[in-house]
């Protein structure tokens, strides 16, 4: 099977700083594809460039046999790469719906923005009690879950999930790792990037570890889970 | 794009009709006033266009007035001034998408004082360029009449509500508000947002560009620390934003309240004229920051795309 998304020799960065050198790596389709690494080691950087908000410095982007390296972010949406980014950037002054509702703003997705909705409301029937109210109202893992399914209105196939439960109370971490699994039984490829390694490996069909902006291991989720400098590093063992 | 509700059309409609009859039974003065006000709620509904919804806010427009006018004392004599109007919002809206390419891609407070600086840029290059050619003050002999620069900038004013109008509904305008919300986030769900901002600015030049062509007829001369006077700027902020609103409305309420609070102190008491404006304006940041607009209609919501 080809690769939904091939990244070879991956430069980006912000300015003069260079945040990510030569990053080449592959994500299988119907699969949970991981980054792991600590705070700057490129994660959120190798995302937004593939998400298209940032300029690829070096190297190429291949999205299911297509390079797109020189393609605007909003082309990539309509591909169907969406990115949930860090933080939980919702829109905070219009309601839930209004909020859902632009996730489908892409060409692609806007034909089936009713059927999003109530798939989003099936999902998220949190999301349903609180249609009305501001999105900047509602909680940090309810606001969670609106960046997701707003993501998940643009149709994706392959969705970037940045530090999804950064911040989160346990219970809502849990639940969004269940959300994840979920969504790639229905289909989904995802690429996300963590800190929660042990809870993001137990999930993991591909695991790469990144410092400092360059690769340093990779495996399949249960090969890293038994690394021993995972382990030291990472996990505390 | 939801459908034009018939009211509003009606309304707007009447109101327009009715205002392009005032030549016919009103006074100079109220002609005067009208022109005034016609004018004001023309150049805030342009800054609503970007500012009050994408949250760029620009201190510059006075910029896209000048630059107008400018272009209509340059080809008064060689082209029909009627000609002038239309090539004076073209000039416009294309410096504004030269100025924008750079100056969008920084916001907040440093986006006004960008396009505050730019508009004063342009104003002191334009009294140097018009001092080297020894031109102090151009004037302008043989203007149209009062009252056909009257229905002018009404039809300008009426085209400025209509484009505010259009946008706020539009899916355009949806993605500019996104863009004001959380311009990141607008953009990983596909808005194409520098090309967006763009547009917008553009947009918001092409009728302040017009009346500043206009209104170069009305004042009969030309004097660039006048047509790029950094007031001009000031008052469609200060209107914008006790109208309030991301739509049609607020302008229309902030310039009909300013027009009338000035027309009744400048003739009573034109000293506290300014301090007015001045208490008003903290007063309206304090106590109602969303104008006008959402003291009278509430919070009628918008609906999404």
């Amino acid at each position: 099977m080809t690769a939904v998304l091939e990244a070879e020799d991956l430069a980006a960065g912000y300015g003069d700083v260079i945040a990510l050198h030569g990053v080449s790596l592959t994500v299988a389709p119907n699969s949970i594809t991981v980054l792991l690494g600590s705070n700057g080691a490129g994660k959120s950087t190798f995302l937004r460039t593939i998400a298209g908000l940032l300029p690829t410095r070096r190297g190429h982007i291949v999205f299911s046999g297509q390079d797109i390296t020189s393609c605007r972010s909003d082309q990539r949406v309509d591909l169907g790469i969406v990115m949930v980014p860090e933080g939980r950037l919702i829109f905070p002054q219009l309601t839930v719906e209004e909020n859902l509702k632009l996730g489908a703003f892409s060409p692609r997705a806007r034909t089936r923005q009713a059927e999003g909705l109530d798939q989003a409301y099936v999902m998220f029937p949190r999301l349903k009690e609180r249609r009305s109210q501001m999105g900047g109202t509602l909680s940090g893992g309810e606001q969670q879950m609106l960046a997701l399914a707003r993501g998940l209105m643009a149709r994706p196939q392959l969705l970037l999930l940045d530090e999804p439960t950064l911040g989160l109370a346990p219970v809502m971490a849990t639940m969004i790792f269940e959300t994840i699994k979920q969504l790639k039984a229905s289909g989904l490829t995802i690429l996300l990037a963590e800190q929660d390694v042990r809870r993001t490996l137990e999930i993991a069909d591909q695991g790469y570890v990144l410092e400092s902006g360059k690769l340093a291991m990779s495996g399949s989720g249960a090969e890293l889970i038994a690394d021993q400098r995972i382990g030291s590093a990472y996990l505390g063992i | 794009m939801q459908p034009v509700p018939i009211r509003t059309s009606l309304i707007f409609v009447a109101v327009i009709g009715a205002a392009s009859f005032l030549p016919q039974f009103g006074s100079e003065y109220v002609v005067a006033v009208a022109l005034s006000f016609a004018m004001w709620v023309a150049l805030a509904q342009s800054w609503t266009v970007l500012c009050g919804m994408t949250g760029y806010g620009s201190f510059g427009h006075a910029a896209f007035y000048g630059m107008g006018a400018y272009v209509q004392v340059l080809t008064w004599g060689t082209l029909s001034p009627w000609l002038s109007v239309p090539l004076a919002g073209l000039v416009s809206c294309l410096f504004a998408l030269a100025a924008g390419y750079p100056a969008l891609k920084v916001r907040g407070p440093y986006f006004v004082m960008l396009t505050f600086g730019l508009a004063e840029f342009l104003k002191f290059s334009i009294i140097g360029i018009e001092a080297t050619l020894g031109q102090f003050s151009r004037l302008i002999i043989g203007a149209p009449s009062p009252n056909a620069l009257y229905l002018a900038m009404l039809g300008l004013a009426a085209a400025a509500t209509l484009i505010t109008y259009v946008v706020s509904n539009s899916r355009f305008g949806y993605g500019l508000r996104a863009i004001r919300e959380e311009e990141q986030a607008a953009e990983t769900i596909g808005i194409p947002v520098a090309r967006y901002k763009l547009t917008a600015f553009g947009l918001s030049a092409f009728i302040p560009g017009m009346v500043g062509a206009v209104m170069a007829m009305r004042l009969s001369y030309f004097e660039p620390s006048q047509a790029f006077d950094a007031l001009i700027s000031f008052n469609i902020v200060v209107m914008a934003m006790i109208g309030g609103s991301d739509d049609a409305r607020g302008p229309l309420l902030g310039a009909l309240f300013l027009i009338g609070l000035s027309e009744l102190l400048w003739a009573r008491a034109p000293q506290v004229y300014m301090i007015v404006l001045g208490a008003l304006l903290v007063f309206f940041v304090l106590f109602a920051p969303q104008g006008l607009a959402k003291q009278l209609f509430g919070g009628a919501r918008r609906r999404a795309t």
